[in-house]
C-alpha cells in the first residue's frame, strides 16, 4: 500500500513542483520604469504588470481595490522605495491579503537597496513645514539611467532567488541590458554639454538625479516645499534669482501644474520644457531609452534656441 | 458614563508602555525606537451657527473630535490598530444635561491577520461595521461636517463600532469583487445590548474600471442582529423586542484626472438604506446622495441631499412642538447640505457647510452654518480608495 502511494503521490508533487518552475513569474512593479527593467531581465521567464500608469503623478495614485487584485497573485513586488509611494502601497498590500509580497517577505523588493548613493537625504530638524519631504533621501532615482542598470541587477539577482532555475537566464538579460544602455549612457552624457552651460530651473524637486549624472545646475524650484502650492513670495524670488543668473529653460514634468510652471516661465523669460519624468508619461517616451532620448532631445533643442 | 469611558482611556494609556516592557526589552531599554507604532492624532473643530439651539445646532465653537490612532505590527502574524478617540459628551448621556465635557471611546482596536492562506483576510477586534459607504469612515474623513440624517438616524448616531470577527475574500469573477463576512457583539444603540444573540452581517462590493482614471463601485450590505427596545421610536413608551435587519445599497463613481498633481476630480456616491425591525416601524426607508468635486489644487466644491422616512404609526408618530435635541428625531425630513473646502496639504482643510434640514411633518426644520478646521498629525496610515 505504501509503495502505491509513494508511486502516485510523488510524481504528483513532482508534477506540481515542475509546473510552478515553468511558469513565469509574476512580478508587479508599482511604476512604468521599473515596469520596463523588469521586462527586459525577467523576459520571457516573467509574466509583469504595472500599477501606476506612466501618466500618473507616482505620489497620488487612486489606490483602486482592482490594483490590489494584481498585487494579490504577485510572487514578486518591485518598487521603487524612498517613500515614493507611501501615499497607496501600503493601503494595496494590505487590500491585496498577499503573504509574499507584504514587507520583509522573498517577495518584496526595495529597489532603491540598489543604489550606491542617496541624494539629499534630509538632515537636522524634519517636519512637515517643510511640505512632502521624504525622509529617506530624494525617490527619482530612475532619472538617471546609471542607476537603471543598478536596478535590473538587483532584480536579477532576486529573480534568480524565486526561481533558481532561471538565474542564469535573469543574470544575462541584465548584464545584456547594461551592455545595450552604456553606450547610450555615454551618448547622452555628450549630448548634454550644450544643456549645461546655463543653469536650469525646476517646477518641483524631481530632476536632482538627472541634473547630477548630466553635470546641469539646478537654481531651484518654483514649489519650494515639495507637494506645497509656492508663495507668491517664494515665487518671486526664484524669477528674481533667474532672471540674474541667465535662466532660460524652467523644466517641469507633465503631472506638474503647467499653468502655474508657464506663468512662472513667462515672467522669468524663459522656456517651460516639460520632460517625460515616467516610461509613458508622454507617448514619446515608450521606453526606459526612449524616455533619456526624449529629455535630452527636448533639452537640446530649448538650450539652442 | 463620562468617567467611566475617561478611565478606560486612562487604563490603556498606562497599558501602552507596560505592555513593551514585558515583551519587548530592547524597546523598553530605550536602545531602540524602531519597534515603536506609528503614532498620529487627527483634531476637527467646529465653530456653528444655527437659526435655533439644540445640542448639534448650537452657535459657538467646539472640538468635534480627536482621534489618536496607533498601528504596528504585532509579530509576523499580526498588525494591530488603535484609534482612541474624545468628543463632547451628548447631552443624552449626561444625567445633569447639556454638554460640559469630553468623553473618550475606544473606537478601533483591530488585529488583522499578516499571513492568513488562501487569499483570506481576517480581521479581529472592535471596529467600524462594513455596511455601505458611510459607517466604515472616520469622522475626519466625511465628504460633510455631519453624517446623512438617514445613516445616524437608522444606524446610530455614535457610529457602528462592535466587537467581533470578520472574514473576506476576493471572489473570483472579471472584476473586483470582495465579499465580507462578520459576526459582532452588537453594543451599538440599534442593537439590544443585553442580548446575547451576536450580530452578523456581510458586505458585497464590486468594482469596475471604467477607465484608466475612472471607476464604478456598487455594493450591497446587510446585517442582522437583536434590536434595540427603542429603535426608531420617537417617545420611547413602547419596550420592542425582536430582531432587525438592515439592508444597504450604495453606487459610487470616481474620476481622478491624471493630467495634474491633485488635478480634477469627482466622487458621486448614493446610498439607500431599507432596516426591517420585526416590531414597531414598518418599512422605514431612507437614502442620500452626494457630489464632490476638486476644481483647482487645493479645493473642492461639494453638494449633497438625502431623506428619510421612520415609517412610524400614527400612535409614534412626530407631534409639533417636540423637542429634537439635534439628535435627528424627525420622524420624516429632507436634507440639503453644500460646502466649500479648502485643502492645503494632505494634512489639513478648512471646510466651510451650509446645512437646511426640512422635517416633513412637524415645524422642526433646521439651517445650520458651520466652520470646521480639520488637522493631522504625525504619522497616519492612507486611507483606502
Amino acid at each position: 500500500m505504501k509503495r502505491l502511494l509513494i508511486l502516485v503521490v510523488l510524481p504528483l508533487l513532482l508534477a506540481a513542483d515542475q509546473a510552478l518552475a515553468d511558469k513565469p513569474l509574476q512580478v508587479v512593479c508599482t511604476v512604468t520604469d521599473l515596469g520596463w527593467l523588469a521586462e527586459q531581465v525577467g523576459g520571457e521567464d516573467a509574466e509583469v504588470s504595472v500599477l501606476c500608469p506612466g501618466e500618473y503623478d507616482p505620489h497620488f495614485l487612486p489606490a483602486r481595490p482592482s490594483l490590489a487584485r494584481r498585487l494579490g497573485k504577485a510572487e514578486l513586488l518591485c518598487y521603487n522605495g524612498l517613500d515614493l509611494e507611501v501615499g497607496w502601497l501600503p493601503v494595496l498590500l494590505d487590500k491585496a491579503r498577499n503573504p509574499k509580497v507584504r514587507p520583509g517577505q522573498t517577495g518584496d523588493l526595495d529597489c532603491s537597496l540598489a543604489l550606491e548613493q542617496v541624494l539629499e537625504v534630509p538632515v537636522g530638524q524634519l517636519d512637515r513645514s517643510q511640505g512632502d519631504v521624504h525622509p529617506e533621501g530624494n525617490p527619482h532615482y530612475l532619472l538617471d539611467p546609471r542607476n537603471g542598470i543598478l536596478v535590473a541587477e538587483l532584480m536579477a539577482n532576486h529573480m534568480g532567488h524565486l526561481r533558481p532555475e532561471a538565474a542564469d537566464r535573469f543574470r544575462q538579460r541584465a548584464a545584456a541590458l547594461a551592455d545595450e544602455l552604456a553606450p547610450r549612457i555615454l551618448a547622452w552624457q555628450e549630448q548634454a554639454v550644450p544643456v549645461g552651460q546655463r543653469p536650469l530651473v525646476q517646477y518641483t524637486k524631481q530632476w536632482e538625479y538627472l541634473a547630477a549624472w548630466l553635470g546641469l545646475e539646478l537654481l531651484g524650484s518654483v514649489e519650494h516645499r515639495p507637494g506645497i502650492s509656492p508663495s507668491p513670495r517664494h515665487v518671486d524670488a526664484i524669477i528674481g534669482q533667474a532672471q540674474q543668473e541667465g535662466v532660460r529653460e524652467l523644466i517641469a514634468a507633465p503631472w506638474n501644474h503647467l499653468d502655474v510652471a508657464a506663468k512662472a516661465a513667462d515672467r522669468m523669460e524663459a522656456a517651460l520644457v516639460v520632460l517625460p519624468a515616467a516610461v509613458a508619461s508622454v507617448p514619446e517616451a515608450t521606453d526606459y531609452p526612449a524616455m533619456f532620448d526624449v529629455i535630452l532631445a527636448d533639452l537640446v533643442a530649448a538650450a539652442g534656441k | 458614563m463620562r468617567f467611566r469611558c475617561l478611565y478606560t482611556l486612562l487604563l490603556i494609556a498606562l497599558m501602552l508602555p507596560a505592555t513593551p516592557a514585558l515583551s519587548q526589552s530592547s524597546t523598553a531599554s530605550g536602545i531602540s525606537r524602531a519597534f515603536n507604532p506609528a503614532i498620529s492624532v487627527n483634531t476637527l473643530l467646529l465653530g456653528r451657527l444655527a437659526d435655533k439651539t439644540t445640542e448639534r445646532a448650537y452657535n459657538g465653537a467646539d472640538l468635534q473630535e480627536a482621534e489618536v490612532q496607533l498601528t504596528a505590527m504585532v509579530d509576523p502574524y499580526w498588525k494591530a490598530n488603535l484609534v482612541l478617540a474624545v468628543h463632547p459628551e451628548h447631552a443624552h448621556d449626561d444625567e445633569e444635561g447639556g454638554h460640559g465635557g469630553y468623553a473618550g471611546d475606544v473606537e478601533v482596536a483591530t488585529i488583522d491577520g499578516q499571513a492568513v492562506p488562501g487569499g483570506f483576510g481576517l480581521l479581529v477586534g472592535k471596529d467600524y461595521l462594513p455596511f455601505g459607504k458611510h459607517v466604515p469612515l472616520h469622522t475626519h474623513q466625511y465628504a460633510f461636517v455631519d453624517a446623512p440624517a438617514a445613516v445616524v438616524t437608522f444606524l446610530g448616531d455614535h457610529g457602528l463600532t462592535e466587537v467581533g470577527v470578520r472574514l473576506a475574500h476576493d471572489l473570483p469573477l472579471p472584476w473586483y469583487s470582495d465579499l465580507t463576512a462578520y459576526a459582532v457583539d452588537g453594543k451599538s444603540t440599534i442593537f439590544a445590548g443585553e442580548s446575547r444573540d451576536p450580530v452578523w452581517g456581510a458586505r458585497w462590493s464590486n468594482l469596475f474600471d471604467l477607465s484608466m482614471e475612472s471607476t464604478l463601485e456598487i455594493g450591497g450590505s446587510w446585517l442582522h442582529g437583536p434590536m434595540a427596545h427603542d429603535y426608531l421610536l420617537i417617545h420611547h413608551d413602547e419596550d420592542l423586542s425582536g430582531k432587525l435587519d438592515v439592508w444597504g445599497a450604495d453606487v459610487t463613481f470616481k474620476w481622478v484626472s491624471a493630467s495634474a498633481s491633485k488635478g480634477p476630480a469627482l466622487t458621486l456616491t448614493g446610498e439607500l438604506i431599507l432596516p426591517r425591525p420585526e416590531a414597531g416601524a414598518q418599512d422605514p426607508w431612507g437614502w442620500y446622495a452626494l457630489g464632490q468635486y476638486r476644481f483647482l489644487r487645493n479645493w473642492w466644491f461639494g453638494l449633497a441631499t438625502g431623506a428619510l422616512d421612520r415609517g412610524l404609526d400614527a400612535h409614534e408618530q412626530a407631534e409639533p412642538g417636540d423637542d429634537h435635541h439635534g439628535l435627528f428625531l424627525w420622524e420624516k425630513v429632507r436634507e440639503y447640505k453644500a460646502n466649500l473646502t479648502w485643502v492645503p496639504s494632505e494634512f489639513s482643510a478648512v471646510r466651510l457647510e451650509v446645512a437646511r434640514y426640512v422635517d416633513q411633518v412637524g415645524d422642526a426644520d433646521e439651517t445650520l452654518a458651520s466652520l470646521q478646521v480639520n488637522f493631522t498629525i504625525g504619522s497616519h496610515p492612507a486611507h483606502l480608495y
